[in-house]
Parts: structure tokens; C-alpha cells; sequence
């Protein structure tokens, strides 16, 4: 399942527009300076930074499925698979692995190699372990979640510019939405 | 630049002559020109930039001078043939007359020398992603100050603080490898070409001067302003915010190539941009 979708992912990303990943790292870079100084508190600045990935994981989520014709998937398993082999490489170029499942398969640890988020970055050490500097990326994967009816909880674990060897983002699925027919809708 | 026939075609024709051959032979050797318009990009383009990037050599006798190196007698063949394919594009792109001084012409040439050699290193590490996921942020990022802020202008101010930030240092990482410019248009051209390749994958669609300090760039299809949906009723038609940011990056790579300016914009029709750059001295 694995091989079928890194291959689905490769593709995609292949045909999608592409711009060098440079202005996005700067620009994202001075965001989150412009944010520490706006709200002070580090607390904050993450979760304006997850709102922000949920805003874009809204709408991104509709991009994604018409570019990788993906369908329903079949369990919370596959899904993990999908996000982390094309969702990932389709707008990041990067390619991130699942594992660390829970008992229940309602958990489990998405591991992101090379960033491009973290690109050039370097954090002052009163941040480290408070500032999740890529916390957008959590937010984006709630949001899009969230439009197929998935609730989940996304959480930075570890991260490189904390000093950890690995970027790891824990993905709890919290449960699913029901299909819920709009009011007045027959 | 050896060839000594088609040189001078390129360089003494007056402006309207000059964008027809150019958009001409852009359209022709696409795959060649594609290379050096937006270089970074090359292995990801698809044909549709490649029209694209024709249309816009406008003002750049920068791929035709690479192209004439490369194959010259397929030129002079396009030269003849009228209607290839940015012709149509020609008469929507005359108005935004371009820099016609042969002494222009002749040093974009030079700082294409330069261009030249930065490409391979950058060619060497395509880290890129989807451009749509950039535009995502970027939206969101315009909602997020806008949201900050107690009032538009204040705003304004951040956007363009922002954009400094980014432009100086992104100008810092695409010029690494370049010398000095030795004048300050070599300056100006950069950003329209390699700058704004990079950060819009097109050059500028228009460069007029008036040689004393004072640059207007027009780029006729604004990437940012392309997807924003456009509510005739609402109250809100001014857009404005989606373009401050790209005054601070111009601003920034200007700064960074030393020298300081006031950077201001207009918005026209549904996506044209036109920049003005003043020197301050």
C-alpha cells in the first residue's frame, strides 16, 4: 500500500506548478518573527499557528483531492498512509513516515524529513520546546481532516530545531464526524 | 553575442520591431528560452509556462542574445515567418513600450553574463514545492497581519516590513554568485528578470525608465492577484493588501544591492501591477 502511494505521490507532485521552496522558507520565517513580537506569549504564537494551518487545511484539502483522484479511504490506517505519501509530497516535496501505531490504530507519529519549513532556521535557545516553530503543519492536517469527517488532535512531539533527531508530529484520531445532511436537505 | 548577424537585428530596431522579433523567436526556440528565463525551474516546466515565458521576454534581449548563440539560422528562418506564436500576445504588449536605448540592450547583455553563471549552482538543488501550497499561506498570512492590526495602514506597514525582510535575503541567496552590478539599471533588471522569476516564475512583462532614478515595472499578470475571487457588489473591492508585500520585496532586493527607495504600486484592470521604484538619493 505504501509503494502505491509514494508512487501516486511522486506523480502528482510531478504535475502540479512548482516555485522554489526559498521565498516560501523566508516568508514563513519572518511570519513567525512578526508573531513572537505581536503576542509575546510563545503559547500564543503556536496556536495562532495551528488556526492558521486549520484555515489552509480547509481549503486545501479540496486541491488535494481533485489533484491525486484519491477516494474514500478504508481506515484511519490507509489515511495516515495517504497523508503522509501524497498529501506531504504533493505540496511539500517531502516525504514523511508513519509509524509508532497505538493499539486501538487511533494514533500514531508522522515523522517529516527535510522540511522546508525549517530550512536556514535556527532558535534562540529561550524558544526551544516551547515555540513550535512548524505548528502549521499540525493545523493543516486538522483542517483538511476535519473536511472528511475526521476529528483528530495533531501535536508537535519532536522537533529538529529543539535539538531532537527527528520532526515528529502525533496525529490522535479523536472520532469520526456522521455524515450530517444540511438542514432543509431532502 | 559572436554572431554577427543577427546581433545588430535585435539591437537597432525600434521598439515595436524589437518586441515582434523577440516574442517571435521567444515562441520558437521555446525550450531554449525556457532555460533562461526562469532557470531554476527549467526541469519542472510544463508548456504552458513556456508560452508564457515567451510572451514575457518583452523587454529582455536576454533570451534572444542566448538563443542566437545556440542556433542562429533557426532565428533568422523565425525572423521571417510572421506569426509564430506570441504574435497575438504583440499588440496587448506594445503598449507597455519597453526600454529601447541600444545601450540598454547592450548592458542586459552583460548582466546576463552574469545571470549566466549563477545558474548552475541553483540548477544543482531544485528544492521546490507546489506553488498552490504557497499560496495557501500566503493568503492566509495577508488575513493573519490584517487581522493583527488596528488599522489598514498600520497593516500596510507590516506587509511591507515583512516584504523587506524576505526580498533582502532572497536576493542575498539568488545573488550569490554574481558580480557586482556596476550600474544601477543592471540592478533593476535583475529583479525583473531572476528576482521575479524565482518568486513569480515570469520576468516583468514591462521596464520603462526615465534614467533618473525613477523605474516602472509592469507585470500584467500579477500571480497573486490571479485567484482572488472578484465580488462586484461587495464593499471591499480594493485589493491592495495582496501587493504590499511584493513592494517590500522589491524594496529589500533594492536595499540589499544598496540602494534605498520608495516603492509604490498600482492596481489596474483585474490583475496588472505596476510598481514604481524612486531611488532615494
Amino acid at each position: 500500500m505504501s509503494k502505491k502511494y509514494d508512487k501516486l505521490g511522486n506523480d502528482v507532485f510531478n504535475k502540479v506548478e512548482k516555485i522554489n521552496s526559498e521565498l516560501f522558507t523566508l516568508t514563513y520565517g519572518a511570519l513567525v518573527t512578526q508573531l513572537i513580537k505581536d503576542y509575546e506569549d510563545i503559547e500564543q504564537v503556536n496556536i495562532k499557528l495551528e488556526q492558521m494551518g486549520y484555515n489552509i487545511g480547509i481549503r486545501l484539502i479540496e486541491e488535494f483531492l481533485a489533484k491525486s483522484g484519491i477516494g474514500r479511504c478504508s481506515d484511519f490506517i490507509e489515511t495516515a498512509e495517504v497523508i503522509a505519501k501524497v498529501g506531504f509530497k504533493m505540496f511539500l516535496g517531502i516525504n514523511a513516515h508513519v509509524g509508532d501505531w497505538d493499539a486501538d490504530r487511533k494514533e500514531f507519529h508522522l515523522t517529516i524529513e527535510d522540511n522546508p519549513l525549517i530550512d536556514f532556521v535556527e532558535l534562540p535557545e529561550q524558544y526551544k520546546h516551547k515555540l513550535y516553530y512548524s505548528n502549521i503543519l499540525c493545523g493543516v492536517i486538522r483542517g483538511a481532516l476535519e473536511m472528511v469527517q475526521m476529528k483528530v488532535k495533531c501535536t508537535f512531539v519532536k522537533c529538529t530545531l529543539s535539538d531532537d533527531t527527528t520532526s515528529e508530529i502525533k496525529v490522535v484520531l479523536e472520532e469520526v464526524l456522521s455524515d450530517m445532511i444540511p438542514v432543509g436537505y431532502d | 553575442m559572436s554572431d554577427p548577424l543577427s546581433n545588430p537585428t535585435i539591437n537597432t530596431t525600434n521598439v515595436g520591431g524589437q518586441t515582434t522579433t523577440q516574442n517571435i523567436i521567444g515562441g520558437i526556440g521555446s525550450g531554449k528560452s525556457n532555460s533562461v528565463g526562469t532557470p531554476y525551474t527549467t526541469p519542472l516546466q510544463t508548456s504552458a509556462h513556456t508560452a508564457a515565458n515567451s510572451l514575457s521576454a518583452t523587454n529582455s534581449p536576454i533570451p534572444t542574445h542566448h538563443m542566437i548563440n545556440s542556433n542562429s539560422s533557426n532565428n533568422l528562418s523565425g525572423m521571417a515567418t510572421p506569426g509564430g506564436p506570441g504574435l497575438q500576445q504583440q499588440q496587448q504588449q506594445q503598449q507597455q513600450s519597453t526600454i529601447s536605448s541600444n545601450n540598454l540592450g547592450l548592458l542586459g547583455q552583460q548582466s546576463q553574463q552574469q545571470q549566466q553563471t549563477i545558474l548552475s549552482p541553483i540548477t544543482t538543488q531544485p528544492k521546490s514545492i507546489s506553488a498552490s501550497c504557497f499560496e495557501f499561506f500566503y493568503i492566509e498570512m495577508i488575513d493573519c497581519i490584517m487581522k493583527s492590526s488596528s488599522d489598514k495602514q498600520h497593516a500596510h506597514k507590516k506587509l511591507d516590513k515583512l516584504g523587506f525582510k524576505v526580498g533582502h535575503r532572497l536576493v542575498e541567496r539568488l545573488s550569490l554568485d554574481t558580480a557586482l552590478f556596476p550600474e544601477l539599471l543592471d540592478s533593476v533588471k535583475f529583479i525583473c528578470k531572476v528576482f521575479w522569476a524565482m518568486v513569480f516564475k515570469k520576468t516583468i512583462d514591462g521596464l520603462k525608465t526615465n534614467h533618473k532614478g525613477v523605474f516602472v515595472l509592469t507585470d500584467s499578470k500579477f500571480q497573486w492577484l490571479q485567484h482572488l475571487s472578484f465580488d462586484s457588489s461587495a464593499s471591499n473591492k480594493d485589493c491592495s493588501e495582496y501587493v504590499q508585500f511584493t513592494a517590500g520585496l522589491i524594496k529589500g532586493a533594492m536595499s540589499n544591492f544598496g540602494f534605498k527607495c520608495i516603492v509604490t504600486f498600482d492596481i489596474q484592470q483585474v490583475s496588472t501591477c505596476v510598481f514604481t521604484i524612486k531611488i532615494e538619493s
